[in-house]
């Protein structure tokens, strides 16, 4: 990829790429690192890029990915945990609107679930696609999306109560 | 734990029972704001629709915000020095010296193949400057320190040879990973990674021990020492430093067997008692293993 190509696909979609890292990692210094490696990543396999879906979706697959490895393989093992600090904190602020309580929630959740769980969780209650878009992402039925959804409700609400 | 108001779950599970709200979702804003042809159909309900156009008008000014704050040049400009970085040996990458010493095996072999005695002295001599002599090539980066020696009495852990074993660690900054200093200057909230190097493999128990007197346990595996290969290696699990001020000692016990954790929690204890808790004056665990490490300062 030229360096033109770069700083346009940057321009596009570089803001949409670091929200989603800061969402996932919630950490400035963690997710400027991950943008990095997103972009090297898709410089290095542009070229097998189909074009199957919005260069918008490519990216943020990429990017989804590579977050939520990060975040297994970076488990934090000392201090106050990202499990729950930031919705606590919110909690507490009082300020926060229904939406951005909802992608906290689940984010908050996230490593209590498979990766494929937590793709298609983000997908639907953070990216807001529907269970259709999501289930031709993911390469599942509508109803095993569905099914996989509720069992993430499910449990959170059951994490909840306890 | 996690905490939710109530009304947050059932929000969750009034978007699945009721997944058609007839506005464009997240993604199919950002997509229209990018100019992505499939969030194309969204364009006549936005223009009719108040609450869209107030989302897509955040997500535009945050948008320019972001740009304004990382703007694409010094973007550019970060990656490719990253990825300088990276090609310079970021662990447990093939370092220079390794892709050197490979290019010269590749000329070695292809010269050995040639007839006659000017190649075969041309690829003599090529893997002669390949073996030694021993310590050319770098350890470890600058952020690691050599073993430590000491009196270590033997419990039965197994490895007793000094050298060759290293405890680097790298720190998270604005600017991507970078090579910690021993006996650096690091904020709490810092994300430390830690760059084990050993010659050949081993088992490893890293413990911490702070000015408060704390010891605490930065690597091992379900209570063991945690199995890593020979060379250089960077732990997968990063560390965020607490607010303990003062100076803080990280030591590596690597073993040749699955050490108990606890059994290096103990003698890092005593250590520290014996130094009157004075984390500097730690120079080696009483427990017999080989030792490295390095010293922070938390501020």
């Amino acid at each position: 990829m030229d360096e033109a190509r770069l700083r346009s696909l940057y321009e596009q979609y570089g803001y949409q790429v670091h929200a989603r890292c800061r969402y996932l990692l919630q950490d400035d210094d963690e997710a400027a690192d991950a943008v990095q490696e997103v972009f090297l990543r898709a410089e290095q396999s542009f070229a097998s890029y189909a074009g199957r879906s919005g260069l918008a979706r490519w990216l943020d697959r990429i990017a989804l990915h590579h977050c939520l490895n990060r975040l297994r393989a970076q488990r934090v093992r000392r201090g106050r945990g990202v499990v729950g600090a930031t919705l606590l904190d919110a909690e507490e602020a009082g300020q926060q609107r229904p939406q951005v309580e909802v992608r906290e929630l689940v984010r908050s959740l996230l490593d209590r679930f498979d990766v494929e769980t937590q793709t298609l969780a983000v997908l639907y209650f953070v990216d807001e696609l529907s269970q259709e878009e999501v289930a031709a992402e993911v390469g599942l039925s509508v109803p095993t999306v569905r099914k996989r959804l509720r069992g993430f409700v499910e449990q959170a609400r059951r994490r909840l109560a306890s | 734990m996690v905490r939710a108001r109530p009304e947050t779950l059932d929000e969750l599970t009034a978007r699945l029972d009721s997944p058609d709200t007839g506005h464009p979702g997240l993604a199919g804003l950002s997509g229209l704001l990018a100019g992505e042809p499939e969030a194309a159909r969204w364009e006549t309900h936005v223009r009719q629709c108040p609450a869209c156009q107030a989302r897509l008008a955040e997500l535009q000014q945050e948008a320019r915000r972001f740009l304004h704050r990382q703007p694409a040049g010094a973007f550019i400009q970060a990656l490719r020095e990253k990825q300088q970085r990276d090609g310079q040996g970021r662990v447990p990458a093939e370092g220079p010296a390794d892709a050197w010493s490979g290019w010269l095996r590749a000329v070695a072999h292809r010269l050995a193949g040639r007839e006659g005695l000017v190649g075969a002295a041309l690829a003599g001599l090529l893997l002669v400057l390949l073996a030694g002599p021993p310590g050319v090539r770098p350890l470890a980066g600058p952020g690691a320190i050599p073993a430590r020696t000491g009196p270590i009495p033997d419990d039965g852990a197994g490895i007793r040879d000094k050298g060759a074993w290293s405890l680097g660690f790298w720190v998270s900054t604005a600017g991507g990973p970078r090579r910690g200093e021993p006996g650096g200057r690091y904020r709490a909230g810092t994300r430390v990674q830690l760059a084990p190097r050993a010659p050949r493999p081993a088992f490893l128990v890293v413990v911490s021990l702070d000015s408060r007197g704390a010891v605490s346990v930065f690597a091992d595996r379900a209570g063991q020492a945690l199995p890593i290969p020979r060379g250089g290696t960077l732990l997968p699990e990063s560390i965020v430093l607490d607010d303990a001020v003062g100076p803080e000692r990280v030591i590596g016990c690597f073993a040749d067997r699955a050490i108990p954790t606890a059994a290096v929690v103990a003698a890092a204890r005593r250590a520290l008692a014996a130094a009157e808790g004075d984390v500097r004056a730690v120079d080696a665990l009483p427990i017999a293993c080989a030792q490295a490490g390095f010293t922070i300062v938390k501020e």
